[in-house]
Formats: structure tokens, sequence, C-alpha cells
């Protein structure tokens, strides 16, 4: 490639980034906002421009159109988890944690109260 | 960790047994020792009064989570109507930069590369059971309060209303963590599966 034709392409990159930079602000939605419509769309339902603003940016972004698909796959699986496991999961956030002698005092006399059993001493 | 199962004639210590996970297990829900405590109490006095209910099918373990699942629910259903007797939590800045994003919004790396692993499909046990490991990996290292919004909301399937309460912050500020909750986990198990 000669050093005529590098720079031109060099400047048509230049331009096309920057039209695609105007482009996005024009429609107003970049990959970040995009990204974070996804997220959000899990905890409410989205506006009307902002499904528009979406669909328009899933048509021009490849990279966010799969980001999409793999954040509905990640949330599939956060779900199965809960459904699958009920304990282990809470020991490496909290490993240490246990309950005092006191709790474990006053749970046994409430639960001797409960079923009527003479509280112990 | 062995699970003992429940026989006829368990006794009271047999419950009490499972004191520690069940107090680890509210602690990752509610965020607050004594009131995790008193959740805990709760479940196992109302099992002393159900214990024959018990039929064995599940573990007790098993059997004393859905207890203290209802417990946790109508706690958070409680301090849902009574806002004002909560401290609210930290709520989220919103403008804190995205480290995911340049400045402009594009993306800085490619956030699918070395995630193929999700493609497998939802039947195939063993993989699917992988998966979950990794994901269980990641969650347990996010920081506290972003693990917290999303075991309430997307493990627990709280309702947004209920999570946003339970967490003692907004709906706007919810979000927010609940995005950056979501990124985080992704770009950890991109980081486990690129480097294995």
């Amino acid at each position: 490639m000669s050093r005529a034709t590098k720079a031109r392409s060099g400047v048509l990159g230049g331009l096309a980034s920057g039209m695609m930079t105007v482009a996005e602000s024009l429609l107003g939605m970049s990959c970040r906002s995009f990204i974070r419509l996804v997220s959000a769309r899990y905890e409410r339902p989205l506006g009307p421009g902002e499904r528009l603003r979406q669909r328009i940016h899933r048509a021009m972004c490849r990279i966010c159109r799969q980001q999409e698909l793999r954040m509905a796959q990640l949330h599939d699986l956060a779900r199965d988890i809960g459904q699958v496991s009920t304990d282990s999961a809470d020991e490496a956030q909290h490993p240490a944690v246990e309950l005092s002698p006191e709790a474990v005092a006053r749970i046994r006399r409430a639960m001797d109260e409960a079923s009527n059993r003479p509280p112990r001493t | 960790m062995d699970e003992p199962t429940v026989a006829p004639g368990s006794t009271h210590e047999d419950l009490i047994a499972h004191g520690n996970a069940l107090l680890r297990y509210a602690l990752a829900r509610v965020g607050e020792h004594a009131l995790a405590e008193d959740l805990v109490q709760d479940t196992l006095v109302t099992a002393v009064g159900k214990l024959s209910e018990f039929a064995g099918a599940s573990s007790m373990r098993t059997w004393l989570v859905g207890i203290l699942r209802h417990k946790i629910l109508d706690h958070f259903r409680w301090k849902q109507r009574h806002p004002g007797d909560q401290p609210m939590g930290d709520d989220a800045d919103a403008d804190e930069p995205d480290p995911w994003f340049t400045r402009l919004g594009r993306w800085r790396s490619d956030p699918n590369q070395g995630l193929e692993a999700l493609d497998a499909d939802p039947a195939a046990a063993f993989e699917r059971s992988e998966l979950r490991a990794a994901l269980q990996f990641c969650i347990d290292h996010l920081p506290k309060k972003l693990h917290h919004v999303f075991v309430l909301r997307d493990i627990d399937e709280l309702a947004p209303d209920e999570a946003a309460a339970a967490a003692g912050i907004s709906h706007d500020s919810l979000a927010v963590f609940l995005y950056r909750a979501r990124q985080s986990l992704r770009a950890c198990l991109q980081k486990k599966w690129i480097a294995t």
C-alpha cells in the first residue's frame, strides 16, 4: 500500500469511526447505554424511546447483540443456582460466621418453651 | 459438608446442628448479624412445632432453609411496609466510571470472548453443573454490596420492590448495583475461562 493510499485509508477510517460516533450520539445510544438497558430490562419494562434506540444499536453492533444473549444465558444460570443449591453458596461469603454461645443458649430456651419442655438451667 | 438427615425422633440438638449454616444463609440476605440470628431462632422454633410434619422427603437442611426463606420474605415484606423504621443502605453513585467502557461508551475489549461455554445445552447435566460451579465461584467473590443485591434478585428471585426494600436502597440504586454485579460476573467468568 502506498503512503498516499495508507494516508487516505487512515483518513477514511477516522472519518468512518467519527461518523459512527456522530450516528451513535444522534441516535442516543453507546454500547454502555445499550448494555445498561439490557440489565434494566430485567427490573422494569423499557419505554418506547428506549426500545427504539436499542433496536437501532442492536442492528449496528454485533458485539452488543452477542453480549445481550450472554447476559440472558447468565441470568438463566443464576436462577438455576437458586433452584439447585440451598446452602453451600453462603459459606465462602461468610466463612467464619457462627452463632454466638449466647445465641445458641437463647435459641435452646425458645425451642424448649415452644415444645413445653421445662427450661434448662 | 455432611448433611444430617432427619430421622424419626430428631431432637432439638439435631436442629441446632444446622444453626450456623442457617445463619450464613440469612446473613447473605439480610446483611445484619443480630437480625440474622433472630431469623434463625424463629426458624428453629417453628421447626420444633412442625417436626412431626416433616416427612424426611428432603434433607433436614433443605427443609429448614425452606422455613427460613419464608421468614426472610416475611421480614422483607414487613420492611417494605415500614420503610421509615429502617436505616437506608448506601445508595449507588450512577456517575461512577464504568471500568468496561471507554470514555465515549465503547467496549474496551470484546465482552464475549471466552464465554462460548455458556452455549452448553441446559439439558446437559455435567456441563451445566460445571457452569454453575464457575458462576458460584464468581458470585462468592463479588464485593459485599453487589453480592447482596445479586443474591436477592437473581438467585432468590425477589421482585424488584422487595429486593430494593430488603437492601435498603432506592430502585435506581438497585438497577445500578445489579448492572455492576452482572457485568462483574461476566468479566469474572471470562477471566476464569480464558485463563484455563
